[in-house]
């Protein structure tokens, strides 16, 4: 018994009760927060990104059509905010993104990290980050992807062989 | 053997994600002590693994900000379910969040500039806690002395005299102006009993909003404008006191904030209204909160010099790009009596009238039921074991074990998936008392079962952890660890996300749902038989479609209340508008030696409707200890396991 089952949270949400919509949050924000930190490349944008997504998934919960796919319908959510996102940045660059952030903790590992990530492909990025930020099987990345387990211990592993190339090479 | 060496290091990945069967860990383990380069390719998988997890957990503060601002907005948008499902809430601006590109185009139209301090703002937003804030304040401000910052000499005596005050008045009549943001005047009046809960809330805004929220009563009523109808419906009191907090709850925290922040005080002797006054501004240059975008804020708070009462409150928030965010001014009177209903403050009498207000007698059933939760246990061992029923098998599977440690707002819970064994098996191995099974549990589990997954969670008030292990691995995986120690701050409010429950018993015997439905809903008393035979109370919750409970429709629930076990909702039927339905229902008691009941035995069930048997059925069987000894640092974030 692990508490209210995602289907279970959303047809509460849909039935109006804001709360269902909070332990939602709760469950998926990492999850967002990973697809946006991944497609943007920076925090500051994922952040506004992803606070989008989640509301965005409040107002439009009624469009739904099948409760125990609250997930992937809020990572296709992300997904295309995101993409809107990055159209709007080509034109006008995010004032965000060339800030310094004194938030971000001044270790120079994290920096070469952050660098190195933003240099992976996306589709090993995605899979990192979901695997590490949102605490994720294989297997429920899997099924999140639409791909095979296999296929995603494959990326994992190049993405981090890639990774470690470009940490070693900094 | 480079090939050889190639399979093996792809397996390495999966040793280090903790996925690998256990037999095949130990070959490779093998393997990896005999040779140099797979060691050394483990070392540098591990070494990026080290670095991927530290990043990950600096990067929890921005998800827990995202995740609570998300909520806080969720909880802000207030009022009723038509608005929270109603496609007005667009955008975060409906939400008033702190979105920057939101910010820069306010700042653009008002070009002002200025910034605030995160945490004045959340209490701000909390009209509830509006009263209470003020209140605070004086501690705050008390504190700064105690640090030599300041001119001033106040001292704690200030605030006892006016939590003094405070207790002593009924009503608390405020009149807020918001100047930003077109919010408008608002007022409010409030009736707090002893405890500082708020019983009765009227309010009125001038752009022609009424309502009124009587807690005592159930009821919420308010105009709707639009329709020129005014709507009273169900509205129990839900008091969770990190949405509401209470005086002494924000003291505790405010203490904390305060001691972290840069903050210059004064005091001046002023006048209000022609009363004289103690004039208290605070002034907090930056916050020490990883990742706020409010860099400073200013609070002014205006009290009664002979009466100690708040007399007026000033807030302003300025973001880091200088923007004014928010600039409030609150005035507060004490009224010996407030409006009796809304038509007192000025809502049209000739609005037409819905009225689906409860019941005096379903007033009183939730009243008992809210009695019955907030007295169960809080401090106790729960073991919970679950097992699912397995059609070949005719009988249920059991293929968890969560212990939940809860010592009040300390709770931790161990839990464990394993390959199915009958119910036979796991009392064969762990007995079926609540000795025996902790027994087993801390010495024999870990060996006799086929482990796929642990976690732990564990929670306080300053901590918030939770670890995941692979069934076969050594090594626990911190999935998130938000820790400070001396600093508070990690709210009550993170605990959901990890699924620990605030307090188990009470979530199982007493669900919240019941008393979280608001006002859009019909709630009201029925008949059946279930209810009738074995004596419970039937409350039905339905939607505005013609939900009778009886299987036929969807949009409702059905909670059945048992009134000689401490209102326990017995069984809850959920109906939603899907083709699904999920029950719950108690099927055995259990009694502490104090005399508190407790959910022993319940099985919960889904399906769709169309379709029999079950997709899923569980069996969740309760063994507590409501008088435990809790193992020595069970508690401590520092001894979780490695």
């Amino acid at each position: 018994m692990q508490g209210d089952s995602e289907k279970d949270l959303a047809a509460r949400c849909r039935a109006g009760d804001k709360s269902a919509y909070a332990d939602l949050v709760r469950a998926y924000s990492a999850r967002v927060f990973a697809i946006c930190m991944a497609m943007l490349g920076n925090r500051h944008d994922a952040e506004d990104v992803a606070q989008q997504t989640l509301l965005k998934g409040l107002t439009g919960i009624n469009g739904l059509r099948h409760d125990e796919q609250f997930g992937a319908w809020i990572s296709r959510i992300a997904r295309n905010l995101c993409i809107d996102f990055i159209r709007k940045r080509r034109r006008k660059p995010s004032l965000a993104a060339r800030q310094a952030d004194p938030a971000w903790p001044e270790s120079h590992d994290y920096r070469e990290l952050q660098a190195a990530l933003a240099k992976l492909p996306e589709e090993s990025k995605l899979t990192l980050m979901l695997y590490y930020f949102d605490g994720r099987s294989t297997k429920n990345i899997a099924a999140m992807l639409d791909i095979s387990q296999c296929a995603v211990q494959t990326r994992l592993c190049r993405a981090r062989r890639q990774l470690r190339k470009l940490l070693d090479a900094q | 053997m480079q090939d050889n060496c190639k399979n093996i290091q792809e397996q390495i990945e999966e040793l280090v994600a903790g996925s690998l069967p256990a037999e095949r860990a130990a070959e490779l383990q093998a393997h990896i002590i005999a040779c140099a380069a797979c060691r050394a390719y483990l070392e540098a998988l591990q070494a990026d693994d080290k670095l991927l997890g530290k990043f990950t957990e600096a990067m929890q503060p921005t998800i827990a900000r995202l995740e609570n601002s998300v909520i806080e907005a969720i909880a802000d948008s207030r009022p009723g379910a038509q608005r929270f499902t109603a496609e007005c809430a667009e955008d975060a601006e409906f939400f008033n969040l702190h979105s920057s590109s939101a910010a820069s185009a306010l700042s653009a139209v008002k070009g002002e500039s200025d910034a605030r301090a995160s945490v004045l703002r959340t209490i701000l937003r909390s009209r509830a806690a509006k009263f209470a804030a003020a209140a605070v304040v004086i501690v705050a401000l008390a504190l700064m002395m105690h640090r030599g910052n300041s001119r001033l000499d106040v001292t704690a005596p200030a605030f006892a005299e006016m939590v003094e005050a405070m207790g002593k008045v009924a009503w608390v009549h405020t009149v807020e102006t918001k100047h930003i943001r077109d919010k408008g005047r608002e007022e409010e009046w409030v009736f707090y009993d002893y405890s500082y809960r708020a019983k009765v809330v009227f309010k009125k805004s001038d752009k022609g909003d009424f309502s009124c929220q009587d807690y005592v009563s159930c009821t919420e009523t308010f105009y709707d404008r639009e329709a020129d109808t005014i709507v009273s419906g169900y509205r129990p009191e839900y008091h969770d006191p990190w949405w509401h907090p209470t005086p002494q709850s924000l003291v505790e925290q405010w203490k904390k904030d305060f001691e972290k922040g840069r903050t210059v005080v004064t005091h001046q002797i002023g006048e209000q209204d022609g009363v004289v006054a103690d004039v208290y501004s605070s002034t907090d240059y930056g916050t020490t909160k990883q990742g706020s975008r409010y860099v400073a804020s200013e609070f002014i708070l205006i009290v009664d010099r002979n009466k100690h009462l708040p007399l007026a409150t000033s807030f302003k928030f300025w973001m880091s790009d200088g923007t004014l965010d928010t600039d409030t001014d609150t005035k507060y009177s004490y009224p010996e009596k407030g409006p009796s209903d809304i038509y007192e403050l000025g809502c049209p009498k000739t609005a037409k009238v819905l009225d689906n207000s409860p019941t005096p007698e379903l007033a009183q059933a939730v009243a008992g039921y809210r009695a019955g939760r907030e007295s169960s246990p809080l401090r106790y061992i729960a073991i919970l074991v679950t097992g699912s029923y397995n059609e070949s098998a005719e009988s249920y599977l059991i293929n968890s074990v969560e212990v939940h440690y809860c010592d009040d707002y300390l709770q931790r819970c161990d839990l464990c998936f394993f390959q199915p064994i009958t119910e036979q098996q796991f009392i064969e191995k762990a007995g079926n008392s609540f000795d025996s099974i902790m027994k087993w549990w801390t010495s024999q589990a870990k060996v006799d079962l086929r482990i796929s997954h642990e976690k732990v969670y564990l929670y306080g008030q300053e901590y918030c952890c939770w670890l995941h292990r692979a069934g076969g691995s050594k090594d626990w995986v911190t999935l998130y660890r938000g820790y400070s120690p001396g600093k508070g701050r990690i709210g009550p409010r993170t605990l959901g996300r990890y699924m620990v429950y605030r307090n188990i018993l009470s979530e199982l015997g007493w669900t919240d749902w019941l008393l979280k439905t608001t006002g859009s809903w019909k709630v009201s008393l029925a008949e059946n038989d279930y209810a009738t035979s074995n004596n419970l109370l039937c409350i039905v919750v339905s939607d505005k479609s013609s939900f009778t409970g009886d299987g036929g429709a969807s949009g409702g629930s059905l909670f059945y209340l048992n009134p000689q076990r401490n209102y326990i909702c017995q069984k809850y039927e959920l109906y939603p508008r899907s083709n699904r339905c999920y029950f719950r229902e108690v099927l055995e008691y259990g009694q502490t030696d104090m005399g508190q009941w407790y959910p022993r035995k319940i099985l919960t069930r889904e399906n769709r409707r169309d379709v029999t048997p079950p997709e899923r059925q569980e069996m969740i069987t309760v063994y507590l200890d409501a008088d435990p000894e809790f193992p020595e640092g069970i508690f401590d974030p520092e001894k979780l396991p490695k």
